[in-house]
């Protein structure tokens, strides 16, 4: 779901991000499951607050990228929560996720709103066309250009970029601040960051803003029922099961979005265990693996 | 003690603040700015004129120069020379090193005893140009003073940098690579001692004005680096209270370069180099550079012994390995030492000196302070796990009233090739960590965004096989290998040369299960025997029996794919797998053997007499027909 196995392949240009190491790699990873297991497992807590939480685990590299205070020799991992106001909140602002949703020498608004379309929305982005210029989008040493904003903007004058571009630049516009090693900035080419952006039509001015909006998105939670069901059932969610998802989601919300309930509903349920009968004639098979093709919202 | 006159108090007011920076933090300080020290090293300068005398001469001449003084011939200077100087990598073959350490009298350590040489009169920096301050206020006047190449100050008072300048390894590469040997003692002890930190704080340190510096030592070491092996920026540093080491100087900013006044400065440092740095008179010039580093001198008068010392102690290694003649570097030093005479010979103690300071931004924090807090997360954690067992029991009454899930029609059972790790845990699982696992997975896809659903429509290629029947035969070979037959095999055959049924199930009984993670069919159990056994026969071998069944095992679908299973509940074991597997014959991946896309014949095609259809674009599968072959 979170796609760490991309960390393996996953390369910065050491001129531009000398901090990013294959050591900050692993700690991303690891940053970002200590803090799931804290606030879903550990204290039961709301999924969706994963998109809000200030509260994370660091160690001192992380610290390095962050720029925040963490103590060396002390212990591995600390306890840490960013303050109010402060741009770092919920697992978007994760090195784990602008690191890995970016290119090597720069970020990349339309990655991550990608990746969070896709992987936490459970909402399919089209493949980009074959012969997609990518010359203005990747030039940053334009003098009319100097943001990715500007970049894009660009870019999307192409209409049939402009449709999909929509979907994933809005919200990636948001976590323009962090550079693509994690890094905080404020400005690109000494242009300050415009960082305002929409998600589902609820605007946003900051990376926190997108948490919030995230955390209050029908589909974020109806994203994570999806993702138990496929991983007990090893499919996607076809038409059969929706009874069963739709039950699931609800229960999800009445509890309150822990996902440990979720799971003890998904692993409890007689569902998980029935079978098909074999010998089920081919056409009747074929026709319970049709995909569902429903949004998740 | 008289009391400043009334009107002397407008001129002292603003020194207040700074008084009262020097027992506490500023007060009224609102920009600091941190660094720890990256690099510190002799400042040096390297000219057309610097050496005119050129370059002192490297240890093989001055070792040979000074035995030659002493006495000893010169054919057996050479022949330990040849054999010990020119082969350092073999074990010595002569006394060498003792002889050149005794050099001066043939007796006595030339490092302990420098005087038992004659002063070689080291080669001196005597060219125009030096970095350093203009210590004794004496500007242009001074004797053997110089002009800074970059600020063009004159007067500069740096003697040793006249003692080291004329050495190859301190003529430095061109700046600003610093002196290897010096270069080196940091980079070697850096890690060893607690780092060097640098605080400046200012009312707005991007204007001009009053700041104040703070120089200290922190607990940690700097040890990490970044992608392109300089330290790491922005990590955080503990300072103890008090530190080992702490000076607070009052200073000022311009044009974005802090100096700070006369005083003096204290570091403690590592044995290796020198176990302390002390400089009298000592001010500072610190640039704040663009890219957030801060670059720049540390000049004062250092006692010259220490310094002296410093290579003396490492003796004959920091001759031979850096060309510094040490008893030559004991005269110059003594010699061009120009400051703090001793008040009973007169003879001067310290020695002008600068060095380049290189640091990178950081984050200070008092000692314990983080440790607390991490011990109050995790009660933190520990009351939240309650509530957390709150909440559950909550649900669990809560769930008395829930409605029913709605029934699903149910699906086709789903078998998923094991991903690597799973394949290495279970491996390591059932046989242990000493396994290896030579060969490469064929990659995972994913579909509906998880590699949980792809891998139960992937399959196993031909080419993935002859992987995986690699890394078989490299497994089942290590269980009976003679190393550990003994720990994995809980039986001893009759006869080694022979099969042995009762103890080939014995194994194969135990393995077997935790190799598929489901009980053994009576079937299955003996065919894999009847595989032992004939191999066995054929190779008068009984453990290449074990290892061409414990082979097969593990290349076969049972262990390769994971099925969903429906139940376990009836009592006929064989029965209920046979259901399942009529459910994996229906649903796996496809797998060689079978007729389909994975065999490289064909597209995927429906029907056929061994072929079910289980999903669009899975193909054909008849994934137990190797299985049905073991």
């Amino acid at each position: 779901m979170l796609q760490f196995d991309l960390f393996d392949t996953l390369a910065k240009d050491a001129k531009i991000y000398p901090k990013w190491t294959v050591q900050v790699g692993l700690d991303a990873q690891e940053q970002t499951l200590r803090t799931i297991v804290d606030l879903v497992l550990t204290q039961q807590g709301d999924y969706r607050d994963l998109f809000t939480t200030r509260k994370t685990f660091l160690t001192p590299m992380l610290g390095s990228i962050y720029g925040v205070p963490v103590a060396q020799n002390v212990a591995p991992w600390q306890s840490y929560e960013f303050p109010d106001g402060d741009p770092r909140a919920g697992l978007l602002a994760h090195a784990s996720f602008v690191a890995l949703h970016s290119h090597e020498g720069l970020s990349s608004p339309t990655l991550r709103g990608k990746a969070l379309r896709e992987l936490l929305l459970c909402e399919p982005v089209p493949a980009p066309p074959g012969d997609v210029n990518f010359a203005v989008a990747q030039d940053t040493h334009n003098p009319n250009f100097k943001t990715m904003r500007d970049r894009l903007s660009a870019h999307r004058t192409d209409p049939t970029c402009a449709g999909c571009h929509k979907l994933m630049d809005p919200m990636g516009f948001a976590l323009e601040n962090f550079d693509s090693d994690a890094g905080y900035r404020t400005t690109e080419n000494g242009q300050p960051l415009d960082t305002s952006g929409e998600l589902d039509g609820i605007p946003f001015v900051d990376a926190a803003g997108l948490g919030r909006a995230m955390h209050d998105n029908p589909a974020t939670g109806a994203c994570l029922v999806r993702r138990v069901y496929s991983y007990a059932t090893g499919r996607g969610a076809a038409r059969r099961d929706m009874p069963w998802i739709r039950y699931l989601e609800k229960g999800f919300a009445e509890d309150g979005y822990r996902a440990t309930e979720l799971m003890r509903r998904v692993a409890l349920s007689n569902n998980l265990y029935r079978v098909a009968a074999p010998g089920m004639p081919a056409a009747q098979l074929a026709s319970l693996h049709t995909p569902f093709e429903e949004s998740a919202k | 003690m008289n009391r400043p006159s009334p009107n002397l108090w407008p001129f002292l007011l603003p020194t207040l603040p700074w008084l009262a920076c020097l027992l506490s933090p500023c007060a009224h300080a609102v920009q600091t700015r941190n660094f720890v020290v990256s690099n510190f090293y002799p400042a040096h300068y390297y000219g057309d004129d610097t050496c005119p005398h050129g370059l002192n001469p490297t240890p093989d001449v001055f070792f040979k120069r000074d035995l030659k003084l002493l006495g000893v011939p010169q054919a057996e200077v050479n022949a330990m020379f040849d054999k010990d100087y020119n082969n350092q990598n073999a074990p010595p073959t002569t006394k060498w090193v003792s002889v050149v350490a005794a050099r001066g009298n043939g007796r006595d350590s030339v490092y302990l005893h420098p005087t038992t040489v004659p002063d070689a009169q080291l080669n001196l920096a005597i060219g125009r140009f030096a970095y350093g301050f203009n210590l004794d206020g004496k500007g242009a006047a001074a004797p053997n003073s110089y002009e800074n190449p970059e600020t063009h100050e004159r007067g500069v008072d740096n003697q040793l940098f006249r003692v080291l300048g004329c050495f190859q390894v301190y003529k430095g590469n061109p700046a600003p690579q610093p002196p290897l040997e010096a270069e080196y003692r940091w980079h070697s002890s850096r890690p060893m001692m607690g780092a060097w930190l640098i605080s400046v704080s200012g009312e707005d340190l991007t204007r001009d004005g009053e700041v104040t510096v703070t120089f200290q030592s922190s607990v940690d070491p700097v040890s990490t680096q970044d992608a392109n092996a300089q330290i790491q920026r922005d990590l955080t540093y503990r300072v103890a209270d008090p530190p080992s080491s702490r000076n607070v100087l009052h200073g000022r900013i311009k044009n974005g370069i802090v100096t700070t006044d006369p005083a003096p400065i204290t570091m403690l440092c590592d044995a290796y180099i020198q176990p302390r740095f002390e400089f009298g008179d000592a001010r500072m010039r610190l640039e704040l550079k663009p890219d957030g580093s801060l670059e720049g001198l540390l000049g004062g008068y250092q006692p010259w012994y220490p310094i002296y010392w410093s290579h003396a102690k490492v003796g004959y290694i920091d001759e031979r390995g850096f060309g510094v003649d040490v008893p030559a570097l004991y005269y110059a030093l003594r010699k061009s030492a120009d400051a703090y005479p001793d008040p009973k010979t007169g003879e001067n103690t310290s020695i002008s000196a600068a060095y380049t300071i290189q640091a990178v931004p950081a984050f200070i924090t008092p000692l314990n302070r983080r440790e607390d807090a991490a011990v109050g997360a995790r009660s933190m954690s520990n009351l939240c796990a309650t509530i957390g067992l709150c909440r559950r029991l909550s649900a669990a009454l809560h769930r008395v009233a829930e409605p029913a899930a709605p029934e699903t029609p149910g699906a086709p059972v789903i078998a998923r090739r094991l991903t690597p790790d799973q394949y290495r845990a279970v491996v390591i699982d059932v046989f242990g960590p000493t396994m290896k696992i030579g060969g490469r997975f064929e990659p995972g896809i994913r579909d509906d965004g998880l590699f949980a659903v792809g891998y139960g429509h992937v399959g196993v290629t031909s080419t993935g096989l002859e992987q995986y029947d690699a890394m078989a035969r490299v497994i089942a070979a290590l269980v009976v290998s003679p190393e550990h037959r003994d720990t994995l095999i809980p039986c001893t055959p009759q006869t080694r040369t022979a099969p042995d049924d009762a103890c080939a199930a014995q194994f194969l009984a135990k393995a077997g299960p935790r190799l598929y993670r489901r009980p053994l069919t009576s079937a299955e159990l003996e065919q894999a025997v009847a595989i032992a056994r004939v191999t066995a026969q054929s190779l008068s071998n009984f453990y290449s029996g074990v290892e061409m069944s414990l082979a097969g095992m593990l290349e076969s679908p049972p262990f390769l794919l994971s099925c969903h299973r429906n139940s376990l509940n009836s009592s006929n074991l064989d029965e209920t797998e046979a259901t399942f597997l009529d459910g994996c014959r229906s649903a796996g991946p496809a797998y060689p053997g079978q007729r389909g896309a994975a065999d490289g014949d064909g597209p995927p095609q429906s029907g056929g007499p061994d072929a079910e259809i289980t999903a669009p674009g899975i193909g054909h599968t008849r994934l137990l027909r190797r299985y049905a072959a073991i």
